[in-house]
């Protein structure tokens, strides 16, 4: 290992030691770079950012539609219940938390109408 | 009659108050008195006779223990102040 | 692994928390065991546990991420906290050495002479190998900067180049250290200033070995293209580890090497 190590650093020692900053990369091509090294679910997380989609895990707040039983709030989840919670009033220091389930349109304790839809994974 | 309570008064005096030891423990006060002592001596002489404010200084603030222990290094060389 | 619907990494089941916790008991035990008999083989087996501990579980690590792509933007936030929260308590630890060395010279007691360093110690002169080990922390402070660019810059071998000059410097200041240590006219039993001295530099070597260990796991993972452009969490940790002790070192050569002096 250190024998390699030290050919390594030998080797490329020629060449570019004398010169700094052998090339300035532009970010694009950074980022090319380093979206070809990544892999598993960090890939896929870079490849819906390329792509536009700022919010590819679906961690945001939601600004609630009109709420009413025939044109409910939409939730997605990619499970058989999710947990959501209402922050009722704009300055309301605590939250509603309640179970969601599908197939189940719910209303919350402010009122409103929520309904659990399939999400589409990642 | 009220020399002789002046000059009883004067041989009963203890250590006055000094302002660089503002504080309940005395021990650095007792240390700096005996280090001064013998620095006294050092410079005067062993007969220079105001020296002997810091010894009455000293015998009132130290516990006799430490001014024995103090003296034994001084004669083997290692008291750790500088004389 | 079939829908990946948050972005956490939920870790497999694994042994090296418990056999983090064996090494930790019997590296106790082992360090008693040699204060007190001088019997140093309970504490070596405690090192060699303590050491495939480490190996194994941080090779797990470099598995997730690199390989199988567990670290995602949000783990590596924490990642990032988790470290800074390391950083801190390092620096709280440091900080107790700090205070035990200046309680004990900003007011010597009378039985180091009322002076400090006190009587009968004789210091190094701060401004010959301290002075020179100072010159080698802040290159490679440098150094590793340079690294950590020519990373960003996709510019492989020059990060190589400039990471194995920062090894190089912080395996110079070890020995030179080392050399003082030997050379030392007082000892860790040469009263408090012995104490404070040996304490507070000691530990500081003793972080620039985990550093230098750190950056030369950093430079094995770049020699094997671990590390890419936007992400290289595990170098740029180590190179605040670096820069950690580095500053320490500052404040260790201005307050104990010169000032208290």
């Amino acid at each position: 290992m250190a024998s390699l190590a030290l050919r390594k650093v030998i080797s490329q020692v020629p060449r570019n030691v004398l010169y700094l900053s052998t090339r300035s990369l532009s970010k694009n091509l950074v980022d090319t770079f380093s979206m070809e090294h990544a892999t598993g679910l960090e890939k896929k997380e870079m490849m819906a950012k390329a792509a536009g989609n700022e919010n590819p895990f679906d961690m945001r707040v939601y600004k609630r539609g009109p709420g009413t039983k025939t044109d409910p709030n939409i939730i997605p989840s990619a499970y058989e219940e999710r947990l959501i919670g209402c922050i009722c009033e704009e300055d309301a220091t605590c939250i509603n938390w309640m179970w969601l389930e599908k197939g189940d349109p719910k209303r919350c304790e402010c009122g409103y109408w929520f309904k659990l839809v399939d999400a589409k994974p990642l | 009659m009220s020399t002789s309570i002046m000059s009883n008064v004067e041989a009963l005096s203890t250590a006055p108050f000094d302002a660089r030891f503002p504080n309940q423990n005395q021990t650095r006060n007792c240390w700096q008195n005996f280090v001064d002592f013998y620095r006294c001596r050092k410079v005067k002489g062993d007969d220079y006779e105001p020296c002997n404010y810091f010894k009455k200084v000293y015998q009132s603030l130290c516990p006799n223990s430490w001014v024995e222990k103090w003296q034994e290094q001084i004669e083997e060389g290692k008291f750790a102040g500088k004389i | 692994m079939a829908k990946h619907t948050h972005p956490f990494h939920m870790v497999d089941q694994s042994p090296w928390p418990l056999t983090g916790a064996l090494s930790a008991l019997t590296l106790t035990m082992g360090l008693i065991k040699w204060f007190h008999k001088m019997n140093p083989n309970l504490l070596m087996l405690a090192m060699f546990i303590t050491l495939v501990t480490m190996i194994q579980w941080w090779r797990d690590i470099i598995r997730e991420s690199t390989f199988q792509g567990n670290h995602t933007s949000i783990v590596m936030s924490g990642l990032r906290w988790g470290m800074i929260l390391f950083i801190v308590s390092e620096i709280l630890f440091f900080a107790s050495f700090f205070w035990a060395f200046f309680h004990s010279s900003l007011s010597p007691s009378i039985e180091l002479g009322s002076s400090w360093p006190p009587s009968g110690i004789s210091p190094f002169n701060p401004f010959q190998i301290p002075l020179l080990n100072t010159a080698i922390l802040l290159s490679s402070g440098v150094t590793i900067t340079w690294a950590h660019h020519s990373i960003m810059e996709n510019n492989h071998p020059q990060s190589l180049q400039a990471l194995f000059l920062t090894i190089i410097l912080g395996l110079y200041f070890t020995s030179l250290q080392a050399w003082e240590y030997w050379e030392a006219p007082f000892s860790i039993a040469d009263s408090a200033y012995g104490t404070t001295f040996f304490v507070a530099t000691g530990f500081h070597g003793l972080h620039v070995i985990i550093g230098t260990s750190f950056l030369s796991i950093c430079f094995i993972r770049l020699m094997f293209f671990h590390f890419s452009p936007n992400h290289h969490f595990g170098f740029e940790a180590a190179a605040w580890y670096w820069h950690f002790v580095d500053v320490v070192w500052l404040f260790l050569f201005i307050s104990i090497y010169w000032w208290g002096s």
